[in-house]
C-alpha cells in the first residue's frame, strides 16, 4: 500500500478554467478557508474534528475544515436521509447526540475532553463503536453505535474524496467537461491527467 | 400558484412520475392527440446550469426523501436506486440498454421458481426495437447474448476505457467471451445531440447531452406535442368517486394542495412510491388500499443483487476514464443447474470516482475501513479496476413496501422497505465474485474488497392474469379500478438479471398503445 501519493507535483485546480462554471463554482468553494459552521457549537466541533483526523487519517487543518462544514451542513439541510434503519435516529440527532456519547465517554474513562485525549486512546473508542461494543446507556445498542460509526465515517469519506486537495493526491483527473477524455487505453493518458512520479 | 392548463377541467390521462415510463407514455399519449398532464416530485433541471461534474453534488438526482429500511439485508436507497426530478432515473443511469432473456418471463415453467409473466419476450420484442431505433442506442456489430444480437442503430462505442479493456483481458483469458454492452449513449449525432466525450459522469448527470434520458428525449417532445409537464408536485392521493373509479389525484407544490382530475390515472412513480400511494390512498371502499384487493401491493419487491469486486494491480487502471460501463459478459445469465443454483447474473466492468471507490472499499464484507488503512487504499486509487453484478433475486412476498408509522414533511406515512436475500439470491452472490475475482485476477489484479450492494428496484405491484394473485394485468391496468394503471419496474412478475430500463420502457410504449386503442374506441 502507498504510504504517499503517487503524483506529488500534480494539482487539479490547475485545470479548474477547463471546466464549466457550475462546476468550477462548487469546487472552488470547497477550498474558502474562512467558512464557519452555523449549527454545531464549540465542543461539538472539538469532538468531530478529532474524530475526522482519525477516520480518514488525515491532520490538514483545510481539508477537515472542509468535512466538518459538510457535517454542519447536513445537521441545517431539509433533505432526507435516503434510508434510515428502523431504530436508528434521524441524522441529526444522531451525530449530535453521538458527538456527546463520544465526548461523555472520554470523560468518564480518561477524565479529559475525547479531542484531548492520545490518539490511540481516541482510535481505541472509535474501534470499540465500529463493533457496536462500547459499554454505555441500554438505548445506545449495538446496532445504533453502529449505525453511528457507520453515519460519520460515511459522511466523512463524502467530503474527503470531494476536496480537490485529495484529487490531487490520489491522481483524479477530476471534472471534465466541457473536453472530456481522448485517450482510453490501457496506459494511455491525456495531457492533462497526473503522471505517475512515485 | 402555478399555471396550468387544465385546473378547472378533466384531462385525459395525468401520468404521476415523469421518469423512464412515464415519460414514455407522456409523449406516446399526447402525440396521439390525448390530453395530458404530468406531476413529477423532484425539480426540472437544465443540464447545462444544473449539473455538475461533482459526485456529492449530484446525489440530488436520487430520491432522497427518507424510507425506513430493515429486514436482513436493509437496502440503500436514494442515488443507489432511484431517481428524483423530470427525467427521473435515467438521468442518473448508466445507460446500459439490455434486453430481458426469453427465459425470464417464464421461470415458473423453466426453473420451477417465482412466477411466469402474462406476457412472453415475444410480447415486448417489438417494443424493444421502437425503444432502441428512437434513442439511436448504440451496439456491437453482433450481441452474443439472449435473442437479439443486433445490429444496433449506431456503432459501438470505441475507445473504451482501460477498465473495460482489462475486464475484457480477464474474460478471454478464462475463455469466457465478452462484448461492449449496447448504451443509450450517441457514438455519433443524432438529433442535434452530439457523440460521447468519455467524461464519464453518466450518474452525475450527462452534460454534453450524449446520454439518452427522458429529460433530454421524451418530455420535450411530449411537450411539443401539448403534454402539461408540472415539476415539483409531490402527488399526495389517488382521489376516487363513488363508483369505484379514480377521478385523479391531489398534489402538492409550495406548500399548497392542488387537484387534477383526469379520465384515466396512470402511476409512474417507481417500485417504492407507487406501492406507497397506493397503500395511503386507502379510504371506506378500498380500506386496504387501492387496487389492493389481492394483498399484493407492495409484495415481492426484488433489487437486483450487485456486490462489486474491486482488485489491485501494479499498472494504472484509473476507474474514473470514460463511460462507466463499457464491457459486460452475460455468460451466466441462464440456469446451469450444477451450480447449484437458479437463473443468473450479468456481469459489468464499472468505473467508480472517488466518492463511490472510498464509500465502497470502507464498507466491504471485511468489515469497516478507515484511518491509515483507508488512507493508504484511497493513494492507490488508481491501481484499482473493479467489477459489478447484476444478479437475478428471486420474488418473496415477505420483501415488501409498507406504510411506516413515521410521516414526512406532506404529513404522508414514509415508506418502510423491507428485505432480505433468500438463499438462491446469496448462493449466485457467491458464484458471481467468484466469477468476478477470477476474471481481474486472470488479468493480473488482486482482490482487495468484495462489497456487498444491489441497485434498482422491480416488482410491489406485480402484473399477472389472475386477480387474486397480482395487482395490474399485462398492459398495467389495475384488476379493481378500470382507469387505474401502473407502469413503471413495480409491474415486473420478476428481476430478470440484467439491467432493467429497456424493459420498463417497452412495458410502457405497450401500455400506451392499449391506451391509445382505447381512446380510439371512446372506451377511456
Amino acid at each position: 500500500m502507498a504510504k504517499k501519493s503517487h503524483y506529488p507535483s500534480f494539482d487539479v485546480m490547475k485545470e479548474r478554467d477547463e471546466w464549466d462554471s457550475h462546476t468550477q463554482d462548487i469546487v472552488t468553494e470547497r477550498l474558502r478557508e474562512d467558512t464557519t459552521c452555523q449549527s454545531l457549537q464549540e465542543l461539538e466541533l472539538a469532538t468531530l474534528g478529532a474524530v475526522c483526523r482519525l477516520l480518514v487519517d488525515d491532520d490538514r487543518d483545510n481539508v477537515i475544515l472542509y468535512i466538518l462544514v459538510h457535517f454542519d451542513q447536513i445537521i441545517t439541510s431539509k433533505t432526507g436521509e435516503g434510508q434510515r434503519k428502523t431504530g436508528v435516529p434521524e441524522e441529526k440527532t444522531l451525530i449530535r447526540e453521538g458527538l456527546q456519547l463520544l465526548d461523555n465517554k472520554a470523560r468518564n474513562e480518561h477524565g479529559t475532553p475525547f479531542d484531548q485525549l492520545e490518539g490511540a486512546e481516541q482510535s481505541e473508542i472509535l474501534e470499540r463503536l465500529s463493533q457496536g461494543k462500547l459499554q454505555i446507556s441500554p438505548e445506545w445498542t449495538a446496532l445504533k453505535q453502529k449505525g453511528l460509526f457507520k453515519k460519520l465515517l460515511g459522511t466523512a469519506i463524502d467530503a474527503y474524496c470531494s476536496h480537490p486537495d485529495i484529487w490531487s493526491e490520489i491522481g483524479y483527473a477530476g471534472p471534465a467537461y466541457p473536453r472530456g477524455y481522448v485517450r482510453g487505453d490501457i496506459g494511455q493518458l491525456d495531457p492533462w491527467e497526473a503522471k505517475t512520479e512515485a | 400558484m402555478i399555471t396550468r392548463k387544465y385546473a378547472n377541467e378533466e384531462a385525459d390521462v395525468v401520468i404521476v412520475g415523469a421518469g423512464a415510463a412515464g415519460a414514455v407514455l407522456a409523449k406516446e399519449l399526447s402525440e396521439a392527440g390525448l390530453r395530458v398532464v404530468v406531476l413529477e416530485a423532484g425539480p426540472f433541471r437544465d443540464p447545462q446550469s444544473d449539473f455538475a461534474s461533482d459526485e456529492l453534488t449530484m446525489k440530488n438526482l436520487g430520491w432522497q426523501d427518507t424510507r425506513i429500511v430493515d429486514g436482513n439485508n436493509p437496502l440503500k436507497m436514494g442515488h443507489n436506486n432511484s431517481g428524483r426530478g423530470v427525467g427521473g432515473g435515467t438521468v442518473h443511469f448508466t445507460a446500459v440498454f439490455l434486453r430481458f432473456h426469453e427465459s425470464d418471463f417464464r421461470v415458473k415453467s423453466v426453473d420451477g421458481v417465482g412466477e411466469n409473466w402474462p406476457i412472453t419476450y415475444q410480447d415486448l420484442e417489438p417494443y424493444y426495437l421502437r425503444n432502441e431505433q428512437e434513442i439511436a442506442v448504440s451496439g456491437p456489430k453482433h450481441f452474443p447474448w439472449g435473442s437479439y444480437h443486433g445490429p444496433y442503430p449506431y456503432p459501438e462505442r470505441e475507445p473504451l476505457s482501460p477498465n473495460a479493456y482489462t475486464f475484457m483481458q480477464g474474460c478471454e483469458k478464462l475463455g469466457i467471451l465478452s462484448s461492449v454492452p449496447p448504451l443509450a449513449i450517441l457514438s455519433a449525432p443524432f438529433e442535434g445531440r452530439p457523440p460521447c466525450i468519455n467524461r464519464g459522469f453518466c450518474n452525475q448527470g450527462c452534460m454534453p447531452n450524449s446520454k439518452f434520458s427522458t429529460l433530454i428525449v421524451h418530455i420535450p417532445k411530449a411537450m411539443q406535442a401539448g403534454a402539461e409537464v408540472l415539476a415539483d408536485c409531490m402527488v399526495t392521493q389517488v382521489l376516487m368517486k363513488p363508483d369505484g373509479k379514480a377521478s385523479g389525484v391531489e398534489f402538492m407544490h409550495k406548500g399548497k394542495k392542488y387537484k387534477q382530475r383526469a379520465k384515466v390515472v396512470i402511476l409512474s412513480a417507481y417500485a417504492v412510491e407507487t406501492p406507497r400511494l397506493l397503500l395511503h390512498s386507502a379510504n371506506a371502499q378500498f380500506p386496504d388500499g387501492l387496487a389492493n384487493s389481492s394483498g399484493w401491493v407492495g409484495k415481492a419487491i426484488m433489487p437486483h443483487s450487485s456486490h462489486d469486486v474491486y482488485a489491485k494491480f501494479d499498472r494504472d487502471i484509473r476507474l474514473y476514464k470514460g463511460t462507466p460501463v463499457l464491457a459486460t459478459t452475460q455468460d451466466f445469465y441462464e440456469t446451469d443447474r450444477e451450480r447449484g443454483f437458479v437463473r443468473g447474473y450479468s456481469l459489468h466492468a464499472h468505473g467508480a470516482r472517488p466518492v463511490s471507490f472510498g464509500q465502497a472499499i470502507s464498507q466491504s464484507q471485511s468489515g469497516p475501513l478507515w484511518g491509515k488503512r483507508l488512507r493508504e487504499e484511497m493513494l492507490d486509487y488508481n491501481y484499482y479496476a473493479r467489477a459489478t453484478m447484476v444478479g437475478e433475486v428471486l420474488p418473496n412476498p415477505d420483501n415488501r413496501v409498507s406504510l411506516a408509522e413515521e410521516k414526512d414533511e406532506y404529513g404522508l406515512p414514509r415508506a418502510k422497505v423491507t428485505f432480505s436475500y433468500g438463499e438462491n439470491d446469496r448462493k449466485l452472490i457467491d458464484h458471481a465474485v467468484v466469477t468476478m475475482s477470477s476474471i481481474l485476477e486472470a488479468a493480473g489484479g488482486h482482490v482487495r474488497f468484495v462489497v456487498p450492494d444491489t441497485a434498482h428496484l422491480m416488482g410491489g405491484c406485480r402484473m399477472g392474469n389472475d386477480a387474486r394473485s397480482s395487482v395490474v394485468n399485462s398492459y398495467g391496468q389495475s384488476h379493481d379500478i378500470p382507469n387505474l394503471f401502473i407502469c413503471d419496474a413495480s409491474i415486473f412478475v420478476t428481476s430478470g438479471g440484467a439491467n432493467p430500463t429497456n424493459t420498463v420502457m417497452a412495458l410502457a410504449l405497450r401500455t400506451a398503445d392499449y391506451i391509445k386503442e382505447q381512446a380510439k374506441r371512446r372506451e377511456l
